[in-house]
């Protein structure tokens, strides 16, 4: 996992699925980087490489939108798979925040 | 000497004495037998009458307590004066317990012996109306004859002749009487009508079974019915044999009219002060009902991988067997447990033991865990000085895999067969009983993979490895088809032959199953995130194997959280406890059963409850993944088993 900067924006890129067993690493690595990284207005969760999200990955995106939220900064979703998408329609993540699908790689 | 004389009876090992004893008596004008040995002397009493015994209480073999109890057993009330270098008060309360009527400490005081033998030669007197022994025929004093009116008595004769003096002796005294040619009889009688006997009086020699199978019988299947057996001799063997089944009385044939009222009304009135042993003997009916109910299989239809028999003492006990299963997949516990002592308060702790071990299994499957939880609530009890001998085992069907821990018990007796040989295994077991200290580190545990065509026996501590061991060996043709259904029943019935019973026994007999015909279907592992994953990769290869085209995403989401769930609440994050799988293709349906070790919450109502919110609510995100993917969700205690058509 790892984040990065353009000019406005800090990427969280967790390059891995997000899952319970993954979850506590995950969390507290993007915590660390969002308290040190407070200067840019937004924020956005780079789903390249996310195949599963399971109950707890779904617990943390809220947990990003909601943190990120209260800090009045913007929060989206880039890169989303098919799979990914499956479960933000399931939970409604459109009507919290932008979702931006992967380019299609057909 | 005349025949006035009082007749006595001198029991000691030591020849000195006896001799000695012996030339006292004889200078004191009374008439003196002797006998070497306990089992000598119940020989000689059972052929002749004595006024007075001295028993020597320390002595190799049938020591003098013994005697005496067998003495007072056998219906006589012949005073018995305790003749012993033991002189401390607790000897001397010992020896009155055993049924002594004077204590009388070595050496010999004469002038205190000869003024014992006059006290009890003049009590004894036929002149005195107050005379205690009944086996004198000029003594006798029968029970006025409404003394057993009500009272149903079975008597087991084949002569036309006896039987109908018999009836005629036993329906003056006020009994109701029944009767049967044989043993044979009198057991199918007893099956069909076990309340409506209060006493047995059997032949012993009758044809088919005997008196000595039918006391065993009886004994053992309907210990409130009093059992009293005449012949017209008995060799000394068959006579032991008798009192240690537990004949409540034995009758001299030559004697039968004018003894057996009183031999029956001695039994009656022998073993307490408060209540009469017929009121006992019904309770221990009762206690033997309920111990019936102690000993239970879990399931309304048990696996034939299980079986179980037990077996009372007269007298309430504490043995209990449960088995109950987990999960379909074939997890189960069992617990063979054995409470200290045999009165009415054993059976209340059982009921009490019983009544933990049902609110705690399902979350404590473990056995280990199971025990110290159950050892913590027990130490609740204050003031309830009884402790419980304990065996749990978890018992992963599936994979013959068993985890055995023990607290008392002994550990378990494996048989294994190797080309029509026995290899035995077995281990002491052991550990502090449950209910002792407040310890959890006394505990023995141990993992074992059952072997196929092996078998493992449990067994409570009134059984032992070694003992057991020679019975196997003789019931060879038995354990060789162990799919006889009764293995167990028969297996205790041939050990109690074999050796006599001085506890209540239980014996728990487990089979191998087979190696999982179908384990490619099946999955387990241990309560963590990173096994959640393998098991989903797992299921996810089992699903692509089976339909490659179908579209699994959602439907392996749905399972992954019914994993999870049983790991974060099922197990409660406990590593060691299991999550099993098991997947079956059924026509166009997946049927997923996903089980935990632990109660967990009720997911029925959490999955109704979760139909009302919002799916942003923390907590019950999974639930709304299972339920929305899931064709069907039933719930089974610790069992998940969700249902997809493909």
């Amino acid at each position: 996992m790892k984040t990065y900067k353009t000019d406005d924006t800090f990427f969280l890129l967790p390059e891995t699925d997000l899952v319970a067993s993954q979850m506590e690493e995950i969390r507290d690595y993007f915590m660390k980087e969002l308290r040190e990284n407070t200067e840019l207005e937004k924020v956005s969760l780079d789903a390249k490489g996310i195949e599963i999200v399971d109950s707890l990955g779904v617990n943390l995106i809220i947990g990003l939108y909601r943190h990120v939220s209260t800090e009045s900064k913007k929060f989206n979703v880039i890169n989303a798979g098919e799979k990914f998408m499956k479960v933000a329609n399931f939970f409604r993540f459109s009507t919290l925040f932008d979702i931006e699908k992967a380019p299609s790689t057909d | 000497m005349n025949k006035n004389s009082p007749s006595i009876l001198i029991v000691d090992d030591n020849p000195f004495n006896r001799e000695m004893l012996g030339d006292i008596l004889n200078a004191n004008n009374c008439n003196a037998d002797k006998a070497n040995n306990g089992k000598e002397a119940i020989d000689k009493i059972a052929k002749n009458i004595y006024d007075i015994i001295i028993m020597d209480m320390l002595m190799p073999g049938l020591d003098g307590f013994e005697t005496t109890r067998q003495i007072r057993q056998m219906g006589l009330k012949t005073p018995v004066i305790a003749h012993t270098s033991m002189s401390m008060k607790k000897d001397r309360r010992r020896c009155m317990e055993a049924g002594c009527d004077e204590f009388l400490p070595k050496p010999i005081d004469t002038s205190k012996l000869m003024s014992l033998i006059k006290k009890y030669a003049q009590k004894n007197d036929p002149k005195d109306s107050n005379s205690q022994s009944p086996s004198s025929p000029t003594n006798i004093l029968q029970p006025s004859m409404s003394s057993f009116n009500g009272l149903r008595l079975l008597l087991i004769e084949e002569d036309h002749s006896i039987r109908s003096l018999y009836i005629d002796v036993l329906q003056k005294m006020g009994f109701s009487v029944t009767f049967v040619s044989n043993g044979n009889d009198a057991l199918n009688f007893l099956e069909k009508n076990p309340k409506k006997v209060d006493f047995i009086i059997s032949n012993m020699f009758t044809s088919g079974i005997d008196g000595l199978g039918v006391l065993n019988m009886t004994k053992r299947e309907y210990p409130h019915i009093l059992v009293f057996i005449y012949a017209a001799k008995f060799d000394p063997e068959t006579l032991q044999l008798m009192l240690q089944l537990g004949a409540d009385g034995i009758v001299p044939q030559s004697d039968f009219e004018n003894s057996i009222g009183n031999i029956i009304h001695a039994a009656i009135s022998q073993s307490s002060h408060k209540h009469s042993r017929i009121s006992q003997a019904r309770t221990a009916f009762q206690v033997r009902k309920s111990q019936a109910r102690l000993t239970q299989f879990g399931c309304a239809t048990p696996c034939p991988f299980i079986d179980m028999a037990f077996s009372t003492l007269h007298d309430a006990g504490g043995d209990m067997a449960q088995c109950r299963r987990f999960n379909r997949n074939g997890r189960c516990g069992v617990v063979l447990a054995d409470v200290s002592g045999h009165d009415i308060l054993s059976s209340y702790i059982s009921a009490v033991f019983l009544g933990i071990l049902s609110s705690v299994w399902n979350s404590h499957q473990e056995p280990l865990a199971l025990l110290k939880v159950i050892n913590s609530e027990l130490l609740k009890m204050e003031e309830v000085n009884y402790h419980v001998c304990t065996t749990v085992l978890l018992w992963d069907q599936n994979r013959s895999r068993l985890e055995i821990a023990t607290a008392g018990n002994p550990g378990p007796f494996i048989v294994n067969k190797n080309n029509g040989h026995f290899l035995f295994e077995y281990s002491e077991g052991g550990g502090i009983c449950l209910g002792l200290l407040d310890r959890e580190d006394l505990y023995t545990y141990q993992k074992i993979t059952l072997k196929e065509e092996s078998m493992l026996f449990l067994f409570s501590d009134g059984m032992s490895s070694k003992k057991f061991k020679e019975t196997i060996n003789l019931q060879k043709p038995l354990i060789m088809n162990s799919k006889d259904k009764k293995i167990c029943r028969k297996l205790l019935d041939a050990y109690m032959d074999q050796w006599s019973q001085n506890d209540d026994m239980i014996l728990l007999g487990l089979q191998a199953t087979k190696e999982g015909t179908d384990d490619e279907l099946r999955y387990s592992f241990n309560s963590d995130y990173n096994e959640v994953d393998t098991a989903c990769k797992w299921i996810s290869d089992q699903l692509f194997k089976h339909s490659p085209e179908i579209e699994m995403d959602m439907i392996m989401l749905s399972i992954r959280e019914t994993l999870l769930n049983a790991v974060e609440h099922g197990n409660n994050y406990n590593v060691n406890a299991l999550v099993d799988v098991s997947l079956e293709f059924k026509n166009s349906e997946l049927i997923v059963q996903i089980s935990d070790q632990g109660s967990g919450f009720n997911l029925n109502e959490k999955l109704s409850e979760s139909q009302n919110e919002s799916g942003f609510q923390i907590g019950k995100r999974g639930l709304k993944i299972i339920q929305a993917f899931v064709d069907k969700i039933e719930v089974n205690g610790g069992t998940t088993s969700l249902t997809f058509t493909l």
